[in-house]
């Protein structure tokens, strides 16, 4: 976990937003937080040649746009395929969900985010009363997220999160003298689309400070099918020939609904 | 709110999406599985999940499996002889409460060729318990027996099958529009399989059926109006009050063209006694004679045999053309086996032929003659077992195997350590003069041939005594080499007679004994032993000689078995196949 925040961390720093096009337009309800500066009058005599001075506007930053986030959240993958069925009493996977993403790109109303995003769930269920079959999958994903933007209310977004996944299976069953399993990273993608509600503070855009939102998406899970062929965890000196078990196929693609709350500074 | 109703959609969208689907049921079913030994194979009938899974042994003692589905409800099941069916009878989902609900059926399950069972399903009218395969592998017949399945039921319905025929529903047409001559002319390929037949009764139930071997019957006359013979089989089945016998020659035919069955009240008709079947036996006779087969019949509740010689009948219409004529002659007590034994060299006297029946409350022997005529013997144990011996006893001799040897030993719970031994009775004259006796330290629970018809060593058989002693007997030799055990071994010998396994059911001990000389190779399992399994690793066309494989069972979890070489077994190079029972859902 503490990797993971760091590898978060350093692709913040990494990516920095850069805000093209970004309207100076102060929220009307909030002042400019900092005063712009102006040369000050010469009443006597103003250079003949040299031109008016204007004021600079430092860059006005929407911060609700441009951003780093930090996402934590509850993700349901329902998996049809008939091999889920030995891991599980229903179709349902429940997942842990992490992720961190920036902004990279920012224009107009609309803006880009790519991160890092981790999932990370487990499944297990009595198999014919007399064995028990476990399933853990890991999920590292790299999602890359388009936005629209609707001012204080948030915005919604559409994602594409390519990556791998680590399905490790397990049986134990006392016909066999060990644990049978397999671990295996396969190929995975996820893609969903959905809302974060801005939760607070909704205004001051351009003001740095933490943000809270709310945030849910539904989508379709891409995970590279895999043959379930477990064999048995013998010790490295252990001579004994086992056969294993073959469970057939299982593909985890599947729907699947998110719900997260992330901070956002 | 708004997350509320946006994961209420997201749920319902990603459940149209992914189905949320309830997880299939095999998953659920618990365990409860029953092995049994192919020619090729164990099978593991899986009853909860409604399939059979067929183990066959590789070269490199890997297994295979493959999955076959049966009927719901599984009630009975039986090799064949030979090893290369199995029979898979299930009650259905009975009584049917709808359209989709599955009626009793029998499945046949074909492995003779390897790693390609074939099932054939035979569709049943009513839920039937008990299965009768014939030792030839011509039929197989269902009745319901003692133990019923369904509310009401007629005891006295067979259903008869031939496995070798695929399953042919009865025809909706009257079955002889044409007198029933095309359903002949076709070979009987459009003849229904099974049939359904009511056996007549008069008063009894079917306890046990059994199909005698092929039998040279009165067929009619010739135009000299000598009797002329056809070669026929008979279903016999005795019930409590009589036996009955099927010509099954034409039991398939269409009602105009079967002969109906011949039933012979045992009992005059005049007493309410009930009778046990206790055995049945057959005996052609002269093969050239088509009127000297007969039948002896015992129960475990009459002194007396009951003999049936199969005599011409007056020709009729669709009329069977042989006819039983019963005797019955005491015997002093109730019998506990009887044979028909040749007493003469051939073939002086009519083969000698007589019926041989022991007595053991008696302590004797009693010859009943074609007469029907009593001898008693009197017998140095109360022999209650006999098999006969003569094919090994005599091979190698010139001229007729005539006259027969049997093999006499006490068995069972009645036998007493003063009456341990075998013993061995030449029966050329009806007397104990022929008697040599083989002492054992304890009585005899059971007798083991050691293989089959092909078998290495027919001269051996396998004594385990009550005490759990083991005892190789050397029919010719006449020697019992015995076998040091601390535990309670189970055995089991290889088709081929070359070798013989020694296993403690629920213990991880296993030791294969080289035949004839005995020579032990101990083993070990990691998992307790089920059962074991001498098996070939091949199709029934590999004939004699097929390398062959030991598969262990281990009725633990869902199912192991360790496979061990049978040529060099060790426990070193044994392999543990896992997880038989949990492949993935049929």
């Amino acid at each position: 976990m503490k990797t993971f925040l760091l590898i978060a961390i350093g692709l913040a720093a990494l990516f920095p937003a850069s805000a093209k096009g970004q309207t100076a337009e102060p929220d009307p309800q909030t002042p400019a937080s900092e005063p712009q500066t102006a040369a000050p009058p010469t009443p006597i005599a103003p250079p003949p040649t040299a031109a008016p001075e204007t004021a600079t506007l430092a860059p006005w930053v929407d911060h609700r746009v441009a951003m780093t986030r930090l996402e934590l959240g509850y993700r349901a993958s329902f998996v049809p395929a008939s091999g889920f069925d030995p891991f599980s009493g229903s179709d349902l996977l429940p997942e842990f969900y992490l992720a961190a993403t920036r902004t990279l790109f920012v224009s107009d109303r609309f803006s880009f985010a790519a991160g890092l995003a981790w999932d990370n769930g487990g499944s297990s269920a009595s198999v014919r009363e007399v064995d028990n079959a476990s399933l853990r999958l890991n999920r590292l994903t790299i999602p890359l997220e388009g936005r629209a933007h609707f001012g204080p209310w948030g915005y919604a977004f559409v994602r594409v999160a390519p990556g791998v996944a680590a399905l490790e299976t397990q049986l134990t069953d006392a016909s066999s003298p060990a644990t049978l399993s397999k671990t295996q990273w396969l190929f995975a993608t996820d893609l969903s689309a959905g809302y974060a509600w801005l939760v607070f503070p909704r205004f001051e855009g351009p003001r740095l400070t933490g943000r809270m939102w709310l945030q849910a998406d539904v989508g379709y899970a891409i995970v590279a099918q895999e043959q379930l062929t477990l064999g048995p965890d013998l010790g490295s000196g252990n001579a004994q020939r086992v056969s294993g078990v073959d469970l057939g196929p299982l593909s985890m693609n599947g729907a699947f609904f998110r719900i997260s709350a992330a901070a956002s500074f | 709110m708004k997350l509320a109703r946006m994961g209420t959609a997201a749920v319902a969208l990603a459940c149209a999406a992914g189905g949320c689907g309830s997880r299939n049921g095999y998953w659920n079913e618990p365990i409860s599985a029953t092995s049994y030994g192919l020619a090729n194979g164990v099978a593991l009938v899986d009853g909860a999940a409604n399939r059979v899974v067929i183990v066959s042994a590789n070269p490199d003692q890997t297994v295979s499996e493959q999955a076959v589905t049966v009927g719901h409800n599984v009630t009975t099941v039986a090799a064949s002889a030979d090893g290369y069916k199995l029979y898979v009878m299930s009650s259905g989902d009975w009584p049917p409460q709808s359209a989709s609900d599955q009626l009793p059926q029998l499945t046949v399950i074909d492995v003779s060729t390897r790693g390609a069972p074939t099932p054939t399903t035979y569709p049943m009218q009513q839920p039937l318990s008990n299965l009768v395969i014939d030792s030839l592998g011509q039929w197989v017949v269902a009745y319901a027996g003692s133990a019923s399945t369904s509310f009401i039921e007629n005891p006295n319905e067979i259903v008869l099958f031939n496995p070798s025929l695929p399953y042919t529903p009865p025809a909706s047409t009257p079955e002889c529009p044409d007198g029933g001559a095309a359903p002949i002319a076709d070979g009987g390929t459009t003849l229904p399989n099974p049939v359904t037949l009511d056996i007549q009764s008069f008063g009894g139930t079917p306890q046990q059926l059994s199909f005698t071997p092929p039998l040279f019957l009165p067929n009619g006359t010739d135009a000299n109006g000598n009797v002329v013979g056809a070669t026929t089989r008979l279903l016999l089945i005795e019930s409590t009050v009589d036996l009955t016998m099927l010509d099954m020659s034409y039991a398939f035919l269409p009602q105009c063209l079967r002969h109906p069955e011949i039933t012979v009240q045992l009992t005059d008709g005049t007493s309410t006694q009930r009778e046990v079947p206790a055995g049945v036996v057959v005996d052609d006779g002269d093969p050239g004679d088509p009127t000297d087969a007969r039948i002896a019949l015992w129960t475990s509740t009459d002194s007396n045999v009951f003999i049936f010689k199969l005599i011409p009948a007056e020709p009729g219409a669709n009329l069977n053309l042989f006819k039983p004529s019963i005797n019955s002659a005491p015997v002093g007590q109730v019998p506990s086996a009887v044979t028909f034994v040749h007493t003469s060299p051939l073939p002086a006297n009519d083969y000698g032929l007589q019926v041989l029946a022991l007595v053991p409350a008696l302590s004797s022997a009693v010859f009943i003659d074609d007469s029907d005529e009593t001898t008693r013997v009197m017998l140095p144990a109360a022999y209650s077992q006999l098999s006969l011996v003569t094919s090994v006893v005599n091979a190698g001799t010139t001229g007729s195997a005539g006259p027969d040897v049997a093999l006499l030993w006490q068995q069972g719970a009645g036998a007493t350590e003063s009456g341990a031994g075998v013993a061995f009775w030449g029966l050329a004259n009806t007397s104990a003069e022929g008697i040599d006796v083989v002492s054992l330290t304890q009585p005899i629970q059971s007798v083991l041939d050691v293989g089959g018809a092909t078998s290495q060593n027919p001269q051996l058989k396998v004594l385990q005594l009550v005490d759990n002693g083991v005892y190789v007997l050397d029919l010719t030799a006449r020697t019992a080499s015995p076998l040091s055990t601390s535990g309670a071994p189970s055995l089991t010998v290889s088709a081929d007679g070359a070798r013989m396994w020694a296993f403690e059911q629920g213990g991880t001990n296993l030791a294969e004994i080289l035949l004839p000389g005995l020579s032990l190779v101990p083993l070990t399992t990691n998992l307790p032993l089920g059962s074991v399994y001498d098996v070939t690793m091949a199709s029934a066309d590999a004939g004699a000689g097929a390398a062959s494989a030991l598969i262990a069972t281990h009725p633990a979890g869902s199912w192991g078995a360790t496979v061990f070489s049978t040529t060099n077994p060790s426990t070193a190079t044994a392999r543990n196949a896992t997880s038989l029972l949990l492949e993935p859902a049929p």
